[in-house]
């Protein structure tokens, strides 16, 4: 049965793809006249999402709505019926709330000045920094000064008292390609305290060095003067107001729940928090079973983690049991090309731009082409081209489309028409000639561009699509919180699961008097398709997705894809503040055990970043939390006990801005110390030089409490040397994700191998409940390999003539996945894991290696005819 | 009559070819002389593909492949590089000339691509023709 | 193996600029990096190109052989180089000299210059000398690092006084640059105490035969 999901933001739209990728008809609804939310209006985000917007588009298993909102929801898990504002109802088995947020209005604050026109809000911002702007990203004249206020609309009980999590990076981000496009502009920050870590981190480092200021200081205030501005600022380093004159101010404004979430959880009958967000256990259920909320609905989050939900929910909502469809019989091309061109004429736009009676009759004109057509849209392009099949050709060239955009489409579209999906090619005569070019030139340029395409798809032989057999086994590395949830996750859907774990018992770093840990033992323990190895270190996997074989000791398991979840190891301090020689010097793991039975201490010290963002190691995400917690906890047992946390910033993002205000109101004393004068602990007294007195402080603890963070590189190191292939990690140590890799990653959970992903400690620190989500969202991205018993192989990879081969093994060195080996002295591709870069085809000395879709004869044939050379 | 050049572009599917794809969605012009022919990667670029182009008598022949660090095949956009570097030295020794010949890594963005488009166009059109052509 | 260099261009185009119809010759054998039909043509092509330029017309053809070290393999290019009034091989000097001998009717250019017999780290990387090929091979005795080769001095029994923080005193000019290489002997020892053989070491060797490493040689 179909699944519905509401909101068609980048989380409902990747919801929506992972649900049809399990084989899962899915209805998309979206109020706006079209999707991709607010990720649309993100100047460097577009590029990432057009991609996915023509994806959702082409699905067959997904249906579409825009422009409608939902109306009532009747029935329960299983049998849910919608209402459409249309009067159309729609059935579901689960519902998926995807809404998103509403930007902060700061138009209600008179004291921004946003109808002054250098006052702009940063989404409005996004556009000016475009280079879709129409001055390419260039400010206006006689902007030189510049300010961002940070927290606008957050952290504030009057608006909003969540911190928004995103502004900080976002913020950084906006400054990086503002200043890429105007290097000269003078940049200030105004913030309290900056939420960012990983990369993003590296990225405001690089931009104070590049003289970037950031002041820290209360959210200010602006004054207009004449149309002059002026930012009115609590320093609270130097704990005076001061003034500065600025050209403009871009608002940092926050995240607020959207308008219609409250009126869908009326409908639904579900738990709001207080704040007005969908209230989530698991990251993504919500009070009513059966149904579920991912990206901005439930909390303000980036993408990247917003897509991770919307993996988890799509997991969770998945319906079993409807395969994929096998692949038609494919007609091999017999005899000559016979080229049929479709020229997709953009509902009729492109003749204004070229003269397409022109291009016709050139094409008609060009050897092999039997048929030229005329498609207005997209929706048209199936039946043309199942006709001209029909009618004999046995090439499609089709003119007007961009490889980049919809050449998986056109694939899928020939290849239901019964051709092979390579026997198919695009000229791009829309964005490379006609928007481009002044219109006789651009006629001029089309036509070549579609000899040169039909050039091309002459010389293409069929590829053949292999379809790999998959092994439809999981395995699972780590027996952690992380990797038991995602064990579950794919054994309930019916999947045998290996989960190895290098210790001698599951648990991981949180151990088994933790509860939730204790439960998912139980759970996995009594999980017969579910094998545990515990004391099991793995010394090898090889083979590719779908078939990957991983040795452990002597012992072989095969598995069709693979969840890492190997967590970190707790930064040990030794050595540092006298811990292990002062019994009253312990970790803040240790703390949380001690509260369990309680503490007795008049004063308790935490010292934050112990081992983290010290340069070698970033900020571990969860420490922050972790005090302010523990330190509410102590409070609450015994409000009389002395509560100091010296921390650099504290980095309480999100909702557990929450527990930060409760921590200060309830008299937990917060100091903050600059990173190059860390506090000193001697004689049992800790020294802090306090940045907002200006003075020393001392403070005799009866336990001081390090905040220690998490230290990726012993475990995944190690992992790096089990992968027979190149592994990635990122900067840090932390295994790399896609999410890290290009400007936006909508696959945050996958790893640069295919069919491999990773969730938890791994990937980032995490706290419980986000590596909760990352497990069912992985699980989910295995579900969607291990659906169907073959997966098909790329056709565009490497093949070795090996006849020709002379064993240099060039191609084996070069080769960035390792995807060649030499089989009895010659060389061969291993289909499964060539990307098809064809790095080592133009490299190898004896010319034996052609990459499929790109081979010398096509080229060469492209060549050949764009000089004239027939 | 006016000399109008021929240019190959090699582009790599990432970086390049969306930049030039956005340049079209954004509208900003840049001369028509060039033809793009597509790769998987810059690392596809085949030394002996150029010098056909050059032999077949192309005037002007970029490269374009992604940013260092950005390849998302890691490291092709680097051994193209140093595929074109080699080969410009030769160009120039056999009395091509070098710059015929340029490697341009782009970030996916349409204004910097027509910008070299019509910079690396304005070269050529300086340097004239291919004097390979018709010999 | 064995380590080449390619020549500049104008350098093999001088050798061959008044000829007619050249065929150039790659080798599938063991020299690094690999010179074969890629290259060969590749060459092929800049030479044509540069005629071209300047107003000549020289006919280059390409192909490779096996390996250019052996005669046999070398005789197969017989159908191929008929017509040519000129080859240029793209194998080591032993190649060269083959098709020199196997076709004495035309003269057979070096496009290499042939360095040394050695090893890269990594692939397209650096290369380094490791053998001198001197006939009676002593890395039993050291470790499997070869002093005759790696010494600048050729010194059998230790380091001289030369040795300073592990790096030879004798500094070598690679690519414009002054680099120091690893000690030979500061390796040796290093690598023979790992093994536990600092006895061999110790012990005294004699001057080797150079009446080994006369040449021309035979076996
Ligand atoms: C200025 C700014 C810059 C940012 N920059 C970055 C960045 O660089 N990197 C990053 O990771 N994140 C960034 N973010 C955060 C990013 O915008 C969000 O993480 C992301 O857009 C969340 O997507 P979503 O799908 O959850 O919500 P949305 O994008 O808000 O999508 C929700 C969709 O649901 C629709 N909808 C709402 N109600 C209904 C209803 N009742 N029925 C049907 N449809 C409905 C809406 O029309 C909308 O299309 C930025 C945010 C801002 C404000
Ligand atoms: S602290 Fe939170 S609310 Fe303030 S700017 Fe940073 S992310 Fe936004
Ligand atoms: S590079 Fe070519 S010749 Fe060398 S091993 Fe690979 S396929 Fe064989
Ligand atoms: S095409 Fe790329 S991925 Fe495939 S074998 Fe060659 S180098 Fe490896």
């Amino acid at each position: 049965m179909t699944v519905c999901v509401i909101g068609g933001g980048i989380s409902g739209i990747m919801a929506a793809l992972a649900l049809s990728r399990r084989g899962t008809e899915t209805v998309l609804i979206e109020s706006g006249e079209t999707l991709g939310g607010h990720m649309a209006e993100i100047a460097d985000c577009i590029s990432g999402l057009e991609p996915k917007l023509i994806e959702v588009e082409a699905d067959p298993l997904i249906e579409v709505i825009t422009g409608v909102t939902v109306e009532k929801i009747d029935g329960s898990r299983g049998n849910f019926t919608l209402t459409l504002s249309g009067g159309r109802t729609i059935n579901a088995s689960s519902i998926i709330l995807a809404t998103g947020y509403t930007p902060f209005d700061p138009s209600v604050w008179s004291r921004y000045h946003l109808e002054h026109p250098n006052v702009y809000t940063s989404l409005e911002f996004e556009r000016v920094i475009s280079l879709s702007s129409p001055t390419g990203g260039r400010l206006p004249d006689g902007i030189r000064r510049i300010g961002f206020i940070q927290c606008i609309g957050s952290r504030d009980p009057r608006a909003n008292p969540l911190c928004s999590s995103v502004c900080c990076m976002y913020t950084a981000n906006e400054i990086k390609t503002l200043k890429a496009r105007n290097p000269d502009v003078e940049v200030y920050v105004f913030f309290m305290d900056i939420r960012v870590a990983g990369r993003d981190e590296r990225t405001i480092d690089k931009l104070k060095r590049e003289g970037v200021t950031y002041i820290r200081s209360r959210v200010p205030e602006v004054i207009t003067d004449d149309g002059k501005l002026t930012v009115r600022y609590e320093d609270t380093g130097a704990g005076e107001l001061k003034s500065l004159d600025l050209d403009a101010v871009v608002l940092a404004i926050g995240l607020l729940p959207s308008g219609s979430t409250r009126k869908l959880a009326e409908l639904a009958g579900l738990e709001l928090t207080e704040e007005g967000y969908i209230k989530v256990s698991d990251g993504v259920r919500t009070s009513v079973d059966g149904i579920y909320a991912c990206g901005c609905v439930a909390a303000p989050v980036r993408i990247s983690d917003a897509v991770v939900q919307a993996e988890a929910a799509a997991s969770l909502a998945s319906e079993d049991g409807s395969p994929p469809p096998e692949m038609p019989e494919l007609i091999e091309p017999e005899g000559e090309p016979a080229i049929g061109l479709i020229i997709f004429t953009d509902n009729g736009t492109l003749g204004s731009y070229i003269d397409l009676e022109k291009v016709r009759e050139a094409a008609l004109a060009i050897d092999g082409v039997i048929q030229v057509k005329e498609v207005p849209s997209l929706s048209g392009l199936e039946a043309e081209i199942a006709s001209l099949v029909k009618d004999g050709s046995n090439r499609i060239v089709v003119a007007g489309l961009s490889h980049r955009k919809h050449e998986e489409m056109v694939r899928d579209v020939v290849e239901r028409a019964g051709l092979n999906r390579y026997l198919v090619e695009i000229a791009n005569i829309r964005e490379h000639a006609a928007w481009v070019h002044p219109p006789d030139e651009a006629t001029r340029k089309s036509i070549d561009l579609i000899r040169m395409a039909i050039a091309k798809v002459r010389e293409v032989s069929p590829l053949k699509v292999e379809l790999l057999p998959v092994t439809r086994r999981a395995l699972v590395i780590g027996g952690g919180v992380a990797g038991m949830r995602a064990s579950l996750e794919i054994a309930s859907h019916g999947i045998g699961v290996y989960l190895i774990e290098r210790e001698e018992k599951l648990g991981g770093m949180l151990g088994e008097s933790n509860e939730i840990v204790a439960d998912l033992i139980k759970q996995v323990e009594s999980n017969e398709l579910i094998q545990v190895m515990t004391g099991a270190e793995i010394d090898r996997i090889e083979g590719y997705i779908g078939n990957f074989s991983c040795t452990i000791r002597d012992e072989k398991l095969e598995a069709g894809a693979i969840v890492i979840a190997t967590g970190a190891k707790r930064f040990e301090p030794a050595g540092l503040y006298s811990y292990g020689d002062d019994p009253k010097v312990i970790t803040q793991a240790e703390l949380t055990r001690r509260l369990e039975t309680g503490i007795d201490a008049g004063t308790v010290a935490m010292i934050q970043c112990v081992g983290s963002r010290d340069g070698e190691r970033g900020c571990s995400r969860v420490c922050c939390i972790e005090a302010v917690s523990n330190a509410l906890a102590i409070k609450e047992k015994n409000p009389d006990t002395e509560v100091f946390i010296l921390h650099k910033d504290i980095r309480t993002y999100g909702i557990y801005e929450k527990l930060y205000r409760d921590a200060r109101s309830k008299g937990v004393i917060f100091l903050r110390f600059d990173e190059d004068k860390p506090p000193k602990y001697e004689n049992g007294i800790v020294t802090v030089f306090d940045t907002l007195l200006g003075d020393e402080i001392q403070i005799r603890p009866d336990l001081l409490v390090l905040s220690t963070g998490l230290d990726p590189g012993p475990v995944s190191r190690n992992l790096a040397k089990v992968f027979s292939f190149r592994f990635r990690l990122d900067d840090e140590g932390y295994v790399l994700t896609c999410a890290n890799q290009p400007e936006i990653g909508l696959y945050p959970l996958d790893t640069v191998i295919d069919g491999v992903y990773v969730c938890g400690n791994a990937r980032q620190p995490a706290l419980i409940e986000t590596a909760l989500v990352e497990a069912i969202g992985a699980a989910g991205r295995v579900l969607q390999v291990l659906g169907s018993e073959r997966i098909r192989g790329r056709g565009e990879v490497a093949k070795v003539t090996q006849t020709a081969c002379i064993a240099c093994e060039t191609c084996v060195d070069l080769c960035p996945y390792k995807a060649v080996r030499m089989v009895y002295d010659r060389a061969e591709v291993i289909p499964g894991l060539c990307r098809g870069c064809g790095i080592c085809a133009s490299e190898c000395p004896a010319k034996a290696i052609q990459v499929g879709g790109f081979s010398d004869r096509e080229i060469i044939a492209q060549l050949e005819e764009m000089l004239g050379v027939v | 009559m006016v000399f109008e050049p021929k240019i190959v572009g090699f582009c790599c599917s990432s970086c390049s070819y969306a930049a030039a794809d956005l340049a079209g969605k954004d509208r900003v012009g840049y001369p028509s002389n060039i033809r793009i022919i597509r790769l998987p990667c810059g690392g596809k670029v085949d030394v002996m593909h150029i010098l056909r182009a050059f032999e077949m008598g192309a005037d002007g022949v970029f490269v374009a492949a992604c940013k260092d660090g950005r390849c998302s095949y890691l490291d092709g956009n680097t051994h193209a590089k140093r595929r074109v570097n080699t080969l410009k030295d030769h160009l120039r020794v056999i009395g091509l000339g070098e710059s015929r010949l340029e490697i341009f890594q782009v970030e996916a963005a349409g204004v910097s691509f027509a910008r070299f488009v019509e910079e690396f166009t304005a070269k050529i059109k300086e340097l004239g023709e291919n004097p390979l052509k018709g010999r | 193996m064995i380590i080449t260099k390619e020549k500049p261009l104008e350098e093999i185009y001088g050798y061959i600029s008044d000829c007619k119809n050249v065929l150039f010759v790659g080798c599938d054998g063991c020299t690094q990096p690999p010179r074969g039909l890629k290259e060969a043509e590749t060459l092929a092509k800049l030479v044509e190109m540069k005629a071209k330029m300047e107003g000549k017309e020289i006919r280059c053809r390409f192909t490779t052989v096996v390996k250019q070290c052996c005669e046999t393999s070398v005789g197969n290019l017989r159908t191929e180089m008929e017509g040519c009034d000129a080859m240029v091989s793209l194998a080591c000097g032993v190649g060269v000299q083959i098709m020199n001998k196997v076709y004495p009717e035309v003269c057979t250019y070096p496009a290499q210059d042939t360095k040394f017999i050695g090893a890269e780290e990594i692939r397209q990387g650096p290369m380094y000398e490791m053998c001198l090929a001197c006939g009676e091979c002593i890395l039993h005795e050291t470790g499997g690092i070869c002093p005759v080769t790696r010494c600048a001095k050729g010194l059998l029994n230790g380091p001289c006084g030369g040795c300073v923080d592990g790096k030879c005193e004798l500094p070598m000019e690679v690519n414009g640059e002054l680099v120091k290489n690893d000690c030979a002997w500061y390796l040796i020892y290093h690598r023979l105490k790992e093994l536990g053989r600092l006895d061999l070491f110790r012990k005294y060797r004699p001057p080797k035969k150079r009446s080994l490493a006369m040449n021309p040689r035979r076996l």
